[in-house]
């Protein structure tokens, strides 16, 4: 076959998995443009006429979605800033640092991946209710609601996650020691050396674990359902819900709310994109 | 002048502050979503004009995760202060002893329970003899006709056949295969765990079983059981009145009762609402299920209960609210706006329910209908039946053996907790 | 040597100290867990080994633990072999629009489960779902997917992939990327082209990223849950019911918190085992090159 027919098979090829792979959400949101008579009459068109642009306005007036929004920003913002945080510094010691128990704390690491959350759902849930000297705990963490409720009792439990961990200490094995070594003979301090020489060549890794922080945590259901209490506490995932039915009858609200809430990711990802694919690039830069 | 105004908005705040904190609040976590939300809104609503009690209500539609945040909470000794969803999930949380017992509370505001539910209704709420609910509304079966297609076929459309037997004969004329593929169900059964096993028990009380014996020994593989799981097993099968996958994953308009692709369907009594919003210009009939020739008319109850728990923050407001349910006035006018059976005998008996052509039998059905086993391992017997009961459909196996063993499950799971 | 270890544990510890606190001590709790019996509302009783003994007895929890496997291996090799000839079709200087395709494989990733699952469900409906139109329309003939007891597996396997394949696209291009050009132009001087190329030089020369993918889609799809609770509810008749589904089941619906933590015991071990397994392999072949 000569290159032309297959390069031309190659696009097309291309074409039908980008269309496979955009159906659905296009279909949504088809559907969140429809008023409620056309989804009874034509439940399976692709035209809404009219278009119904105030379904999006409704969402927001007629339901708490403007406050949940804000609260999963919070979550989601707060589990992406201590991710980036903390998780590059521990995958940088895996990878850069020679210490006794190196390799068996990796596994352990690794290993933690392996637990479902749902059983360990609820032992962090006790953790957060009996936290010291929160929440109106005293020093043994009797007698109050400690993280629970909180926007902290949201964001500490899933901050930092070991696959970021492992991540991180990919992408640092990959990068050369010898600018490391370098500034070590230049006598500087192993902090000064991650934060001025490591950290930044680890910006799109930094930057890759922000994303997937944010992203799981925008739509994380159930731990926020278990977390909050208060109906201001509630997340954008458990609004939603609010459009569930048995009959379909809120269907176009559910998905123009559902839309609403993937549009952060959407946004954050075409931005980042440039950062996204240079932070996994470490893959494959094998020396 | 203008620090007076700034003095006097502070006192407004303060005041303000101080009287939200003074007015007492009761917190509510509800499954009552979808077509109930605005009855369930309506009904908080109403008890905060009546009694100045405000309500934070959180509502979650799936009733399994309601089921874990309820759970969760309760595990540290923070609980709502009351909890709303079906029966089937009471008799967990009674038998963990975290249920506050009503009897003593019925005698303060002078009500006999005994007198205002209907007997197979309290049984749903009444474990070793102590109430610990309120019903509130049904979520009956109800068979559903469509006149219209009656009428095109030749049938009397208001002759509805009080045996399955002679419902099977009018649905095999009413069913229409084409090249392999089903154009038109005469009889449709709608998919879910608790719609399979609640047509089974419609079958298995008919034909004059019970799921367990005075010992609480399973026994829903007897003769009854038997015929029952048989009968339902040809209707898919034998007869070819429908398929397991059909009309599963429609929503609304394409509901294949709605595009008339279905001309007699077994659903909740929610499905009237929805018929009369979807299809406003059918002709159609409401009747509860027949009975087997030669048995009994036989239906589960499935009441919506309301409880409150032993250490709940504000008990005293919630047991408000359970007296508040208690009120005729309160669950006509819930049930009414979401087209639901209320759980009260004056409320169903208004005429409101009671002489509506579609809500005439359904009412009429509450006096042989009973509730499905009110056990704490029921969610795993019933999923436990629902398997047996799917098997033999998907693989036209014997109703008998998958009996058999389903029964002897359900006796381990019993037998561990002794 | 211990120049390069100081202060190597202060950098860990503030991460480890999270992860101590939020994923061991519940999996510990939860390993004790798994030698009671709770149902969460009373407080745990000691019952020795009598959970894992029933787990091994259930048939339900077998069923799964076939299924799950099924779908792993489906998933796996489906995933696999998409992503990995999509990346390679990406990284051909022929290909123009490169970051458009990619915006569009990403979009199903970001999509939240649930979401996705109400949207599939349509998708897979018997008579009205497009993907049955869409095969009769062609004269071929439709499928009861996830009606289905053969077809489900498959057909969540199938909406899984949709899923996730794109986050493994961006993996195998950016490794693939990273590949220094001259040992493509000195393999093609020596006579490689085409799929020999590939097998010989591309594949070994990625391993590192293959291995990455293989354990992290094994670990993922070993806990395969939402897509079955959202779209199956683990049917029909058990056929689509996966450990991880049994696991929650047992702990919130019928209240055995005590057996969910063995069975999440023993799937732990399962994972455990093949991602060591992974590693052995990743540790041989880094060897040679």
């Amino acid at each position: 076959m000569s290159g032309k027919i297959v390069d031309k098979l190659i696009i097309l090829f291309l074409i039908f998995i980008a269309i496979w792979s955009i159906i659905p959400f296009t279909w949504s949101v088809v559907s969140s443009l429809k008023t409620r008579e056309y989804i009874m009459k034509h439940p399976l068109s692709w035209i809404p006429k009219p278009l119904a642009f105030d379904n999006y306005v409704k969402i927001t007036t007629k339901f708490r979605i403007g406050r949940d929004f804000v609260n999963s920003l919070i979550y989601a913002g707060g589990t992406a800033l201590i991710a980036m945080l903390l998780c590059p510094m521990a995958g940088y010691a895996l990878a850069k640092k020679k210490f006794k128990g190196r390799n068996i704390l990796f596994i352990f690491v690794l290993s933690l991946m392996m637990i479902p959350h749902q059983v360990t759902m609820i032992p962090n849930f006790l953790i957060l209710k009996f936290f010291p000297l929160v929440g109106g705990n005293n020093i043994l963490g009797q007698g109050g609601t400690g993280l629970l409720d909180t926007y902290w009792g949201l964001i500490l439990p899933k901050a930092v996650q070991p696959l970021f961990i492992f991540l991180a200490r990919q992408f640092f094995l990959s990068l050369p020691t010898s600018l490391i070594e370098a500034a070590r003979i230049d006598g500087a301090s192993e902090f000064k050396i991650y934060w001025d020489i490591a950290l930044p060549l680890a910006k799109p890794a930094v930057t890759a674990i922000g994303i997937f922080a944010f992203q799981w945590s925008w739509n994380d259901f159930i731990w926020p359902l278990i977390v909050t209490r208060s109906p201001e506490m509630e997340t954008i995932q458990i609004g939603l819900q609010v459009f569930n039915d048995e009959f379909g009858d809120l269907w176009n609200l559910l998905m123009a709310a559902t839309n609403v809430a993937i549009l952060p990711m959407l946004i954050i990802f075409i931005i980042f994109q440039k950062h996204f694919f240079k932070g996994v690039s470490f893959m494959g830069s094998y020396r | 002048m203008k620090l007076v105004g700034k003095k006097v908005l502070v006192l407004l705040v303060l005041l303000a502050g101080v009287s939200f904190l003074m007015a007492s609040s009761v917190e509510m976590w509800h499954s009552l979503m979808g077509s109930k939300r605005a009855a369930g809104l309506w009904l908080f609503e109403n008890f905060t004009k009546q009694t100045g009690i405000q309500v934070k209500e959180v509502g979650i539609h799936n009733i399994l995760e309601w089921h874990q945040k309820v759970l969760s909470a309760v595990a540290i000794g923070n609980p709502p202060d009351l909890a709303g969803n079906h029966y089937y999930f009471l008799p967990q949380y009674v038998a963990a002893g975290v249920v506050e017992p009503l009897d003593d509370y019925f005698k303060e505001w002078g009500i006999d329970p005994e007198k205002v539910f209907p007997k197979a209704v309290l049984e749903t709420v009444k474990y070793n003899g102590k109430i610990y609910g309120i019903p509130l509304f049904f979520e009956q079966r109800v068979i559903l006709w469509n006149k219209d297609l009656f009428r095109e076929e030749g049938l009397d459309p208001d002759n509805f056949p009080e045996t399955w037997e002679e419902l099977i004969e009018i649905a095999r004329k009413l069913t229409k295969w084409e090249n392999g593929k089903l154009i038109r169900s005469g009889l449709w059964l709608p998919k879910s765990t608790e719609s399979w096993v609640n047509v089974f028990s419609i079958l298995l009380w008919g034909y004059g079983g019970d799921f367990f014996d005075e010992n609480g020994k399973a026994i829903f593989n007897s003769e009854a059981g038997v015929k029952a799981l048989t009968l339902i097993r040809d209707m898919f099968n034998k007869y070819k009145l429908s398929t397991p996958e059909f009309g599963q994953g429609t929503k609304g308009a394409t509901n294949p009762y709605i595009t008339r692709q279905a001309v007699i369907v077994l659903g909740a009594i929610a499905f009237i609402q929805f018929v009369k919003d979807y299809a406003p210009d059918m002709d159609f009939g409401v009747t509860f299920p027949p009975k087997p020739k030669g048995g009994k008319f036989a239906l589960p109850l499935d009441p919506f209960v309301i409880f409150t728990f032993k250490n709940a923050r504000h008990k005293k407001e919630a047991l408000e609210f359970l007296r508040y349910l208690c009120q005729k006035e309160t669950q006509v006018q819930f049930a009414k706006q979401c087209s639901r059976l209320p759980a009260l005998i004056a409320a169903f008996n208004d005429p409101v329910f009671k002489e509506d052509p579609l809500l005439m039998k359904p009412v009429e059905s509450l006096n042989f209908a009973k509730p499905l086993p009110a056990l704490p391992q029921w969610p795993e017997i019933q999923d436990t039946i629902f398997a047996a009961i799917s098997k033999v459909i998907h693989e036209n196996s014997d109703p008998k053996k998958a009996l058999d063993e389903a029964a002897k499950k359900v006796n381990e799971i019993l037998a561990k907790e002794r | 040597m211990r120049l390069e270890s100081r202060g190597a544990y202060l950098f860990i510890l503030p991460a480890f100290i999270f992860l101590a606190l939020f994923f061991a001590l519940p999996g510990i709790i939860a390993f004790i867990l798994s030698f009671t019996e709770y149902n969460i509302l009373n407080p745990p009783k000691f019952i020795g080994i009598k959970n894992y003994l029933t787990v091994f007895k259930d048939e339900v929890f077998l069923k799964a633990l076939i299924n799950t496997s099924y779908f792993s291996v489906l998933y796996i090799s489906g995933k696999f072999i998409l992503s990995f000839l999509i990346a390679l079709a990406l990284t051909k200087p022929q290909i123009r629009f490169k970051r458009f395709f990619l915006t569009c494989y990403y979009i199903p990733v970001i999509t939240s489960v649930a979401a996705a699952s109400m949207i599939w469900l349509w998708l897979y409906e018997p008579n009205v779902g497009i993907f049955n139109n869409i095969l009769s329309f062609l004269h071929l003939p439709t499928s009861k997917w996830i009606y289905s007891s053969r077809a489900v597996i498959p057909s969540i396997t199938f909406m899984t992939i949709w899923k996730d394949f794109g986050y493994s696209v961006i993996l195998f291009i950016a490794g693939l990327s990273s590949i220094p050009k001259e040992i493509f132009e000195a393999a093609t001087v020596d006579g490689a082209k085409g799929w020999i190329l590939v097998r010989k030089i591309t594949i070994p020369l990625l391993k590192p990223t293959i291995l990455f993918v293989l354990v992290t889609s094994v670990i993922g799809s070993f806990q395969i849950f939402t897509a079955i609770y959202i779209m199956t509810q683990g049917g029909p008749a058990n056929a689509s019911t996966t450990v991880v589904h049994q696991i929650y089941l047992n702990a919130f619906a019928y209240l055995k918190m005590g057996k969910a933590c063995a069975m999440a015991f023993i799937l732990f071990i399962i994972i455990l085992f093949f991602s060591l397994v992974q590693f052995k392999l990743v540790k041989e072949s880094e060897e040679y090159y």
